[in-house]
């Protein structure tokens, strides 16, 4: 016990923020932090000692954080034509409140906020992410681009909500 | 006023994030893993209570088979030894900082030991994470080396970190080894079959299968310790002998311990004596023979000779000079005996077996037999109607399988109180060779 202790310690601030930029909300990245220890500590014999432990034991914390999403799936069709490369935005100022931001991406669609976070912040392609959430390349590609504009926007309005203020 | 691409908007801010989660997540994790150790404890518990009542049994039977106990003697050693070297091999080559690491590695051997698993699967296993821990230590050394040149400080908390992660993998291991028995139905079997194997080759019918059921069939030779008679002192000069008879029912064995058993059961058991050259009258005023109870107008005598018209009144005629009386007298047997074991191999087991019966009296009769003639001609009047044997006898088992044994058990038995009167000197004994194909379960 003290060893998972330990464990717990030291990656506990680590895995969560990954948690919360992959759940819908707090309660649901509590959850998922739970889970995923538990996750850890039961395959933690399983570790090859390949790659860093802490590598694995972010990719374990990913994985349970599909599992719970993977199912639901945004009602919208967007066709291909919509899918944009990359989306610019107009900042007024670079000091975005991280709350803010996070909150931004957790009020995502469950499936763009994967998406979101596999592509742009854990750098998985979007063959790997079709592979993960079982969808088409081209939806993992459309859900993104979705993502990015709601993001746009969402900022959009939260900046110009700040001027009036 | 920037414009900036938004993926690299957010991969700045939220790359490098750290949350603190509340204390609760911990909280609800601690107390799940607990719940999974209560889960383990009680099997660990069980596979040691078995370990030591199986070590109470060998000692509490001091007859045990010697065999078994040689057995862990020899194997001992090879446990004990296999981690000690494997140690000190280990601290040749490890800092001094990871040897309290290794204490711990040596106390979970330790008690996987005591859990008594299987020991080649145990001694596996230990190889197994042997190999694995140098390896571990090396990589993670490098993963330090690496990290030290990337970042900065934390050196320290690296260090921790690594210890830290060694411990986990190591406890986890312990109650992985714990847990595999749960895990994984069959392990179990393996260890009740790896018993069986080890233990029971030799002693395997002694302690497993405590009852044995076989119906028996015999073959009797009947005999008398002297050559009188037992129907009246007149033909003590006859010339007598036994008849072959049979004896059949169901024989039941409960072993005590390894040398020990008892063997009961119920068996219908007939013997007959013939007594030849006996000289028949018919008329109607005659001697009896004195321990007959007639039922016909036939009269007996030893043999024609001048002193039959002194016997019989000469208003009888002589029948028939050469004729013979058989004599049967039958009884349901119940045996009492107990056996001790000589001599046991994985093929046969052989068995000294003494005891007696109680013999109860349900046939009772004598015939007269001359020329094609054959009549009955009563009963004896001086039979017991319950009667006692001494038996003595060797028993040979010839397994089968495990469970089915060819069972060949000659038995001396001899009756103490055949008849109530007028013995004349007579006591049969018979032998017998008892056959039967015995059950064990």
């Amino acid at each position: 016990m003290a060893a998972q202790s330990e464990v717990y310690q030291l990656f506990s601030d680590k895995l969560f923020a990954v948690c919360l930029k992959y759940s819908k909300n707090y309660q649901d990245a509590e959850d998922t932090l739970q889970d995923s220890f538990l996750t850890i500590f039961d395959k933690i014999k399983q570790y090859k000692n390949e790659g860093s432990f802490e590598g694995w034991i972010k990719r374990i914390t990913i994985n349970v954080a599909l599992q719970k999403y993977r199912k639901s799936s945004p009602l919208q069709l967007v066709k291909e034509d919509e899918i944009e490369e990359s989306v610019e935005i107009d900042l007024e100022d670079d000091d975005l409140n991280l709350d803010f931001l996070l909150e931004t991406i957790q009020q995502l669609p469950d499936r763009y906020r994967l998406v979101f976070n596999l592509y742009v912040l854990d750098n998985f392609s979007h063959k790997e992410i079709a592979k993960m959430l079982q969808i088409a390349e081209g939806t993992s590609k459309s859900n993104l681009s979705r993502a990015r504009l709601i993001l746009k926007e969402k900022i959009e309005i939260h900046q110009k909500k700040k001027e009036k203020a | 006023m920037t414009n900036k691409n938004i993926d690299r908007l957010f991969q700045e801010k939220l790359k490098n994030l750290d949350a603190k989660p509340s204390a609760k997540v911990w909280s609800g994790i601690e107390s799940k893993l607990k719940k999974k150790k209560r889960r383990v404890l009680p099997m660990w518990w069980l596979g040691s209570g078995v370990a030591a009542i199986l070590i109470l049994g060998f000692l509490l039977f001091p007859f045990s088979d010697n065999s078994v106990i040689d057995q862990k003697i020899e194997n001992d050693p090879i446990i004990t030894s296999s981690p000690e070297k494997n140690n000190i091999e280990k601290k040749k080559n490890v800092p001094d900082k990871y040897l309290e690491v290794f204490e711990d590695k040596k106390i979970t051997k330790k008690t996987v030991v005591a859990t008594k698993e299987p020991e080649d699967k145990k001694l596996e296993k230990s190889k197994k994470t042997l190999k694995k821990e140098p390896y571990l230590i090396s990589k993670n050394e490098e993963k330090v080396v690496k990290k030290d040149i990337e970042k900065h400080p934390e050196k320290e908390s690296l260090v921790s970190e690594k210890i830290a992660m060694e411990k986990i993998l190591l406890t986890h291991k312990k109650t992985d080894s714990l847990l595999k028995k749960e895990q994984k139905p069959n392990s179990k079997k393996d260890f009740l079959s790896a018993i069986e194997n080890k233990d029971s080759i030799k002693i395997k019918p002694e302690i497993k299968k405590k009852w044995a059921v076989s119906p028996v069939f015999a073959v009797l030779s009947s005999n008398s310790f002297s050559n009188s008679s037992s129907l009246d002192a007149r033909l003590n000069s006859n010339k007598k002998s036994g008849e072959s008879t049979y004896s059949y029912g169901i024989k039941v064995d409960y072993k005590i311990n390894k040398k020990w058993a008892v063997q009961s059961g119920i068996h219908l058991q007939e013997i007959a004596f013939s007594t030849k050259n006996v000289s028949v009258y018919s008329g109607s005023t005659g001697t009896n023979l004195s321990n007959i109870n007639s039922k016909t107008s036939l009269f007996f005598d030893s043999s024609p000779s001048s002193e039959v018209t002194s016997l019989v009144s000469s208003s009888l005629n002589s029948v028939n000079n050469k004729a013979v009386l058989n004599q049967s007298f039958g009884y349901i047997e119940i045996p009492l005996e107990i056996k001790y074991n000589l001599f046991n191999s994985e093929k046969i087991n052989t068995n000294l077996v003494s005891g007696f019966s109680s013999l109860f009296l349900n046939k009772n009769s004598i015939r007269v037999k001359y020329d094609d003639f054959s009549e009955d001609i009563g009963e004896a009047n001086n039979l017991n109607s319950i009667n006692f044997s001494g038996n003595v006898g060797v028993d040979f088992n010839f397994y089968f399988d495990k469970n089915w044994l060819l069972n060949i058990n000659p038995m001396f038995k001899t009756q103490f109180n055949t008849f109530s009167k007028n013995t004349n000197g007579f006591q049969p004994y018979y032998l017998g060779i008892y056959t039967g194909i015995k059950y064990q379960f």
